[in-house]
């Protein structure tokens, strides 16, 4: 399931939503946003994304890792989108199964396609007031 | 038959419009609205040089035919996550 949501993100809520009797394994991934030294100032990120197509595609995304890594039981995308403040978490994934075997190196994959095909923007906003348009880097 | 153009990230920042319409004969291909599109917004050409675009969500070539209706995306290089 993915979601995309202008709140912040409530992590234990959706670890609760999670949990299982089946489930033995629970990998999450919360990616922040962050300022250290190379991101000369960033006070906020600003997200946009193409909602409609975000859902459609992550559809297609949630199926083509279920079919790759059957053992995964359930497959979850929160992301902020709008303005989201340094050392908020902009991001949510969350994986899980019965073992722990094959979530991490799934988790990798996953988040690796979900930065390359969802279409989702980001704009730094800066100290010194200016935005700019940012590039993910592989 | 009329077509919407959607412009997202910096396509939408440097056309300054989160939309635009085309009114098209038939057998407008899609690779005609994006000649279009460079004509009507020269200041987005380097934006528009990194875009792809896609009809009704759905990635399509060029020489696509459009429909009345369709909405055709100006998609950047994704940056999510």
């Amino acid at each position: 399931m993915t979601h995309l949501t202008k709140d912040p993100i409530a992590i234990q809520y959706w670890i609760d939503q999670y949990r299982h009797t089946e489930v033995g394994a629970m990998e999450l991934f919360i990616g922040f946003t962050r300022n250290s030294p190379e991101d000369d100032g960033i006070v906020s990120l600003y997200y946009e994304a193409y909602e409609e197509m975000v859902l459609a595609e992550a559809v297609a995304l949630e199926n083509f890792m279920k079919q790759k890594y059957p053992l995964i039981r359930d497959l979850l995308i929160i992301h902020r989108i709008g303005e989201v403040p340094v050392s908020e978490p902009s991001l949510l994934v969350i994986l899980t199964g019965s073992h722990r075997q094959t979530l991490f190196q799934a988790m990798e994959e996953y988040i690796d396609l979900l930065k390359k095909k969802l279409p989702i923007w980001k704009k730094g906003i800066y100290q010194d007031g200016h935005e700019q348009w940012l590039m993910n880097h592989f | 038959m009329q077509v919407k153009v959607l412009f997202f990230g910096p396509a939408k920042d440097t056309t300054g419009l989160f939309h635009y319409s085309y009114t098209i004969e038939d057998h407008t291909s899609l690779q005609a609205i994006i000649i279009k599109l460079y004509a009507d917004f020269p200041k987005a050409k380097e934006v528009f040089d990194l875009c792809s675009f896609v009809i009704n969500k759905d990635f399509a070539s060029p020489e696509t035919i459009l429909k009345d209706q369709d909405e055709i995306a100006v998609l950047p290089p994704v940056s999510g996550g």
